[in-house]
């Protein structure tokens, strides 16, 4: 039975990598296969479900997906454009910018279907090629939601997870180097992409035309829509000092917001991506079995035994093992796994340490392939549909780069603020 | 009236290889909101409708926002690209297939006008494309059928 386990759990990874078949089905029959091989029992199968992880992200689906039917969001990206008076290197700053800041606060999967088709426009009006700023846009993204507990489903997973680390932890242990991060990436991006930036001055004309405040005007419920979404981000940096789940936090923003501004509940609740969810529940049950199997427990004894139980050694292990897990997967599975090994590598002493190793790990090595995180996925989805795709090897050029350069950074992060 | 044998179908279909061009020619001819797009079969693999066409000449990016009223200052500078669109094939902007067999009674017919988002459905008999019927041509074909 432990090999069975191993073997579906591996072959659901390979499956999810190639997307042969959507993720959600192969985690789902994985899971239905885990409990009819009695790898894991119906009950620890329920037991396995982190219904805090599901909370998090149908609260904030809602919130989010309820406050974008204002405008505010694409007013926000518009007036971000507009700063860069329609120069294209300006542009790659800027844009990475506020694709990180929204990725942080809302979801990098939400930033990147907002900010990408919003950007093909910007680049058809400067007579500019998109995929540059796209790419720009896809690992702004990875590297804006490493910010915050909330911004990447790596860090959801592992904030709802570990009840010691909370909204302001991750802030103020990921946000300063995810900013180093975005600044270096950035530049490097705007080097590697100088030439391909040129546009006439008298295109950039045509960005300022643009009347960025037009899809707020009329809109029902917008000041309250906003209200509630900033209150909830209040939420969510007090939830430590007031006792409250993150995942509670969303949820009763999402609550308020259903009360207050959603006349057709059903309509509402439409904005909650339910095979992402499903997703995440076929994978928790696959990782209990794991756990259920004791192959969890195995593979931190091997990485125990691999680092000499050095703390250190473990730490750039678990940071660079996690991005090439992640680069080669799908960072969700990876994390969802990894987070019982560093449970047990940490034993009953409680260290931040390994967690933001884990954390920085996954969400950067997001950014090495295409299918590495979902917002790749979903802007590769929508360059395609729109007649400028990008190649699995272009990318590939592009994201492994920023992604050593990322690791470099977030190694000597460690090193110096968390050893 | 009692089946889709009695009413006018309008032969109007396009291989799945044949080019934007050719379709908007066919589509422009005939009375129906979307054409068959067929294989060598005749098999029915998807429709050409008038938002085919659409997406064809304008950037692919305006149906992927939701919010779009903040173009109206640039909408000019969108501009179609007639060339570009005229050499596609169709099978790159096709709907998906919506078929109704051809001995299929009426209340069947009319329910799947209802969940259809075409206005206009591919009639088939054993598998093979016979012709379009369209939504306003079926309802007035009832109406007629009962002298109104």
């Amino acid at each position: 039975v432990e090999t069975l386990a191993a073997v579906l759990f591996l072959a659901a990874l390979a499956l999810i990598a190639l997307e042969f078949v959507h993720r959600t089905k192969v985690a789902l029959v994985g899971a239905g296969l885990m409990v009819l091989a009695g790898v894991l029992t119906e009950d620890e199968a329920i037991e396995a479900v982190d219904w805090s992880t599901l909370g998090l992200l149908v609260g904030m689906m809602i919130l989010v997906g309820l406050t974008e039917r204002t405008g505010v969001f694409t007013y926000l990206a518009l007036r971000v454009a507009q700063l860069s008076n329609g120069q294209p290197g300006r542009l790659v700053f800027l844009l990475a910018l506020v694709t990180g800041v929204l990725s942080a606060f809302l979801d990098n999967l939400t930033a990147i279907l907002l900010v990408v088709p919003i950007t093909l426009l910007l680049a058809d009006l400067l007579r500019i090629s998109p995929i540059p700023l796209v790419l720009v846009e896809v690992l702004a993204s990875n590297i804006g939601g490493t910010a915050t507990l909330i911004g990447d489903p790596p860090n959801i997973l592992i904030g709802t997870h570990v009840e010691e680390l909370g909204f302001i932890d991750f802030i103020v242990n990921l946000a300063p180097v995810s900013f180093v991060v975005l600044l270096l990436a950035s530049t490097y991006l705007y080097f590697l992409f100088r030439g391909e930036l040129r546009s006439d001055p008298e295109r950039a004309a045509e960005i300022a035309r643009l009347d960025a405040a037009a899809d707020m005007r009329g809109k029902p419920y917008v000041g309250r829509s906003i209200a509630i979404l900033l209150g909830t981000i209040v939420g969510f940096f007090l939830h430590g000092p007031l006792h409250v789940e993150p995942a509670v936090v969303a949820l009763s923003g999402a609550t308020l917001l259903l009360l207050v501004a959603a006349d057709d509940i059903e309509a509402a609740l439409e904005r909650v991506e339910w095979a992402t969810i499903f997703f995440f529940v076929g994978l928790f049950v696959m990782v209990g079995g794991l756990e259920q199997q004791g192959l969890i427990d195995e593979v931190a004894e091997f990485l125990a035994d691999l680092t000499n139980d050095s703390r250190t050694a473990e730490m750039f292990v678990i940071l660079w093992g996690a991005a090439a897990g992640s680069a080669l997967v799908d960072n969700i599975p990876f994390t969802a796994a990894m987070i019982p090994v560093v449970d047990t590598l940490q034993g009953d002493d409680f260290d931040d340490g390994r967690w933001w190793a884990l954390a920085l790990g996954a969400c950067y090595g997001g950014n090495a392939t295409m299918i590495a995180a979902a917002a790749n996925v979903a802007a590769a989805g929508v360059l395609d549909r729109s007649g400028t795709p990008i190649s699995f090897v272009r990318f590939l050029l592009v994201g492994v780069p920023v992604t050593l350069i990322s690791l470099v950074v977030a190694s000597v992060y460690l090193l110096l603020f968390q050893i | 009236l009692s089946s889709l044998r009695d009413t006018t179908l309008v032969d109007a279909s396009v291989p799945d290889d044949a080019p934007v061009a050719e379709a908007t020619r066919v589509i422009s001819a005939v009375e129906v909101p979307a054409i068959a797009v067929v294989d060598r079969n005749r098999k029915v693999v998807g429709l050409f409708t008038s938002d085919s066409l659409l997406r064809s000449l304008f950037p692919a990016y305006l149906d992927e926002m939701e919010h779009t009223a903040f173009l109206e200052g640039v909408l000019h500078e969108l501009e179609p690209n007639p060339q570009r669109s005229a050499a596609r094939p169709v099978r790159e902007l096709m709907e998906a297939p919506e078929t109704i067999d051809l001995d299929a009674d009426l209340s069947h017919v009319a329910a799947r006008f209802l969940h259809s988002p075409q206005a206009a459905l591919a009639v088939v008999d054993e598998g093979r494309f016979v012709g379009m019927l369209g939504q306003v041509e079926f309802c007035r074909t009832i109406l007629r059928d009962a002298g109104m």
